[in-house]
């Protein structure tokens, strides 16, 4: 069955789309239809070494909570005790603490939030670390918080699924949420911001111009994704050192951890986490 | 466009408002509140206003299928278990409540424990107690032993009383013998040290997390506002399968909602033995404006509810108080179907039952229309009938996203070369399941082969087994028979341990997910076109995963790997659960135990009764150590539970459990019995009595 996609998106009672799987298309349609269509565990090191990149992960993680823990209200004399469990989280969130002013404003401030919106007759998702709106001038900011190790390109930060889609939902799903206040693309920027590295945070504005072409491009790519019936692998094989199919598709080793660019776990969109409940008997 | 009764529109169309609807099962009332969910929605109200509280994640599915299906943009939805949302708040607000709650280390994050997990920290302050004496007069295997003292756990949690008072209420409502009142001391010195080294390390078990929720947050400023601000409008469904503790923490906070709709079925209560209270929910009417009763649907027919209403006074053996005319007793033989003749043994009733559903599909049936009901699921007698099916080619699906791990070939594999390539955990494996291991690891290779790949590699060295490289020592003639193929692979997978050996890790999913890639999915080797083997090796290193994280900190020098095979063996980790697990929307026959069908809160057209005979219809399972009745928030303190309350408690059981079934079903219950069960003795219990009798004179006293 592997050599020969039998499932197709058409196939799908309910699809929903992220920045994740339209970035896997674009990458590598074969990964897109291992992961999303066959939904195929394969429980490979995505790099190496796992010891590394667990640890990375995890701490990742824990920023990202310490994060959202400050921004509901928390205290953040508190939080700083739960940062200073671990060198790396106590720069990271020492970085914060200084950003922090700057975040506490505004007149929306939402936290771990997810929007989505119909597209075709599927969804496309997305859940955003913080969104803030703030007047004076008028400004809808899409804070992205990244604790891996390399800092991307602007370009190439600039021309990931995550920011198109990102800034997309919100002005196209924003304007049932927020009301007249809804975000209009001139408005919004998405800032990609470093816990380890904050000087180098990435300042994405948006437009009219580039909504519409995100639209366009997006609507394309899930015509294509409709359409194909191959999911061929991609021939660029570089791309395979970070994937986890490598085995599968006979494509070498897991590449090096200082060589990886961070890529969030997938957040579960909209998807069942049933509880172990012991079953129900006499 | 679904047309929707005079009810299901007066909900759909209430205004904001906080509504009580009540109804029996099949009326209605789910979809009811998911199209009022979509008005909520269409009329501009904020998905992420919205709360939906099921008391199990299975009965949120109907409303997850709408959401995905819903035509507007929105934000997020929460579907959430009372449990669930309690560990989510927890988790997000600890620093405000870890010291106050007790915990010796607030400044470090918690760990949630699955249930595995906290039987495995149960299971190590246990068994130094045994050793003392503890337990000596119970009889159950250990697993089982470790999961009834975290039950009471569950239970004192669950109903809000202190977990230092579980003792002294099962001894005060004790009426037998009095050996067991030292039974009961021991399991309070166990809850004891149990919630102590909780504490102490920063793990919640399960009623640590309800606990610390009620107790502790909900009492705080922040979360308070944080959630009321948060969710501003409530759909509760099946709230008579929920806790207590659920219905105080709603009592709170309907009254302070923009709207909410609570929904209740009349004559439920599957889940008492897990904590469930109805009359505790009935309480929720209190904060609720408008009252809306379902009556005038049903998706059973007249027929099926007559039977029901005539199996509550069979079960209770009283004379029918609901008249019906002669004829309908010959209605019930219409949808009530035995065998033809009497069955002798259990597999012959098997044969009969699948002998049906085929009949069934061969006549039109689509199998997603039948289920199959079992009193107890064991994984025999799930395999049987998926074998029978199978044989027939009629598609079926289970009911649980578990599987065992002793069932499991590809997780067998793993862990056998797991034990390999640890020698110093002195758990090397015998021959027959190394062979097996690698008839799995190594494609294309046979049995015999397999065998004889064994016998030249696999030897005793220095006194203990090692494994050898496949080398020049080995005589021509077991190279050929063995093939140049297969000893290339063999040799790949022998390299592969040796260089491990020279650097091994302690963490054991590590060493699972690098021999997945490096070498069982590669191709040549048997993971490399097996997904479901793949599947399986991916639930195996998640377990270990939890497992690693959460005992990290107790283990010292013990081998984590060796720790978790330990626990294989006692049986504490005895399956392995699916992640993402999603129910299956396919057209399948839907095998499950009969509870577990109830709480999916599906219906059929036709439903299969097995081992009607059996007393597990409806009584509870022995358990010494716990009583989930006593434990209850509804028993008084000293109250006596005696023979007579055991009694009742059963047939109540039994009347709740026909009578749910019978309103799911919209054609014929085929009833399923042999005259000697599974273990080969004859049983004649309620359940098969009270059905003969209605079926014979309509429920009348013989
Ligand atoms: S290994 Fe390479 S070809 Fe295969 S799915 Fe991954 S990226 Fe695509």
């Amino acid at each position: 069955m592997l050599n020969q996609p039998v499932k197709r998106l058409a196939d799908q009672q309910s699809f929903v789309f992220s920045q994740h799987s339209l970035q896997d298309y674009a990458d590598c349609p074969r990964r897109f239809w291992l992961r999303y269509l066959e939904q195929l565990a394969w429980p490979a090191p995505p790099v190496e070494p796992l010891e590394e990149y667990e640890r990375h992960r995890l701490l990742g993680e824990q920023f990202h909570r310490l994060a959202q823990q400050a921004l509901v209200g928390l205290d953040l004399a508190l939080l700083e005790k739960v940062a200073g469990s671990d060198p790396l989280l106590y720069t990271w969130w020492n970085n914060f603490v200084q950003l922090y002013p700057s975040l506490n404003v505004g007149q929306v401030k939402k936290v771990e939030f997810a929007l989505s919106l119909p597209i075709r007759q599927y969804r496309l998702f997305a859940r955003f670390d913080f969104i803030q709106m703030k007047t004076d001038p008028l400004r809808w900011i899409i804070w992205d918080w990244k604790t891996g190790e390399k800092v991307p390109k602007v370009i190439h930060l600039s021309q990931r699924w995550q920011t198109r889609v990102y800034r997309y939902v919100l002005v196209e799903a924003g304007k049932n949420i927020f009301g007249t206040e809804s975000p209009r693309p001139q408005d919004v920027e998405m800032i990609y911001w470093f816990a380890g590295a904050p000087e180098k945070s990435v300042h994405l504005p948006y437009s009219q111009e580039q909504f519409e072409k995100d639209r366009q491009d997006i609507l394309q790519l899930i015509d294509w994704i409709e359409q194909d019936d191959v999911f061929p692998p991609t021939t660029e094989e570089k791309r395979c050192r970070f994937c986890v199919y490598r085995s599968l598709c006979d494509r070498g080793l897991a590449g090096n951890f200082l060589d990886w660019e961070e890529d969030e776990e997938e957040s579960q969109t909209l998807s069942f986490d049933f509880d172990q409940v012991a079953e129900i008997h006499f | 466009m679904i047309s929707l009764t005079s009810e299901q529109t007066r909900v759909v169309n209430l205004p904001l408002c906080r509504a009580f609807i009540e109804g029996p099962a099949g009326s209605g009332k789910t979809t009811a509140a998911i199209e009022r969910l979509n008005a909520l929605l269409q009329s501009g109200v904020p998905g992420h206003t919205i709360m939906i509280m099921v008391p199990q994640r299975t009965l949120g599915i109907p409303y997850y299928r709408a959401l995905h299906q819903f035509q507007g943009n929105g934000s997020e939805v929460t579907v959430s278990t009372f449990s669930g949302l309690a560990q989510r708040m927890v988790g997000l607000f600890w620093p405000l409540i870890a010291r106050d709650a007790g915990f010796a280390h607030p400044e470090q994050s918690p760990t949630f424990l699955t249930l595995e997990n906290a039987q495995y920290f149960m299971a190590s302050l246990v068994r130094p107690l045994l050793d003392q004496g503890f337990f000596q007069t119970v009889k159950v295997e250990r697993a089982r032993l470790y999961s009834q003292i975290l039950d009471n756990l569950n239970k004192a949690a669950l109903a809000g009383f202190p977990h230092t008072e579980i003792a002294e209420r099962l001894k005060s409502s004790w009426s037998g013998a009095p050996e067991q009142l030292h039974v009961y001391d021991d399991v309070q010195v166990c809850v004891n040290q149990f919630r102590e080294y909780c504490l102490q390390h920063n793990l919640l078990d399960f009623s640590l997390q309800i606990e610390v929720f009620s107790r502790y947050l909900w009492k705080t400023l922040l979360c308070r506002e944080y959630l009321l601000a948060s969710y501003r409008h409530w759909i509760v469904d099946n709230v008579e399968e929920d806790i207590p503790l659920a219905h105080d923490f709603l009592l709170e906070v309907l009254p302070q909602a923009d709207s909410a709709l609570v929904i209740m079925d009349t004559d439920a209560g599957f889940r008492i033995f897990l904590g469930a209270d109805p009359e505790s929910a009935a309480r929720l009417a209190s904060v609720c404006d408008t009252d809306v009763r379902f009556e005038q649907y049903s998706a059973a027919p007249q027929v099926m509810r007559d039977l029901a209403i005539h199996m509550r006074d069979s079960v209770e053996r009283k004379e029918s108080r609901h008249p019906v005319v002669r004829a309908s007793f010959s209605n019930f033989r219409e949808v009530v179907e035995p065998p033809e003749k009497s069955l002798r043994f259990f597999p012959q009733m098997l044969d009969w039952t699948v002998e049906k559903v085929v009949t069934l599909v061969n006549q039109g049936v689509p199998p997603g229309e039948i289920a199959i009901l079992a009193p107890i699921l064991s994984d025999a007698l799930r395999f049987s009938l998926a074998d029978r099916l199978e044989r027939h080619q009629i598609p079926y699906r289970t009911h649980r996203p578990s599987r065992a791990l002793n069932d499991e070939p590809a997780a067998q594999c793993l862990l056998t070369l797991a034990r390999l390539a640890h020698p110093h955990w002195e758990m090397l494996p015998e021959k027959q399941d190394l062979q097996k291991a690698l008839l799995l690891a190594i494609e294309d290779l046979d049995w015999a082969r397999a065998h004889l790949l064994i016998e030249v590699c696999y030897r005793r060295q220095n006194g203990i087994m090692t494994l050898q490289p496949f080398g020049e020592k080995i005589q021509m003639d077991m190279r050929e028979r063995i093939t140049h193929r297969i000893a290339e692979r063999y040799q790949i997978l022998f390299e592969w341990l040796q260089a491990y050996a020279e650097h091994p890790v302690n963490e054991l999913d590590f060493f699972f997910s690098r021999l997945f890639d490096e070498v069982l999915s590669r191709p040549g080797f048997g993971f490399h076109t097996r997904l479901d083997a793949a599947q399986v090796t991916a639930n195996l290193i998640e377990s270990v995963q939890k497992f690693r994280r959460a005992v990290q900190h107790r283990l010292g020098d013990m081998p984590l790997g060796k720790e978790y095979l330990l626990l294989v063996q006692e049986g504490v980790i005895s399956a392995l659960y699916l992640m993402n697990w999603q129910p299956s929307e396919q057209n399948a026959v839907f095998i499950a135990p009969a509870h577990t069908f109830l709480m999916n809160n599906y219906i059929v057209d036709y439903q299969f009764w097995l081992d009607i005979g059996a007393k597990t219809w409806y009584e509870r399972i022995f358990q010494p150590l716990t009583h989930p009745i006593v434990l209850s928030r509804r028993w008084e303190p000293a109250r006596k539970w005696t023979a007579e309350e055991e009694i009742k408690l059963n047939r109540n059981s039994l009347y709740r459990i026909s009578l749910g079934l019978l309103r799911r079903c919209r054609k014929k219950v085929f009833i399923a019995y042999s005259d000697l069960n599974e273990a080969g003795f004859e049983q004649r219990g309620l359940l098969l009595k009270a059905l003969f009798r209605v079926l014979i004179n309509g429920g009348r006293r013989d």
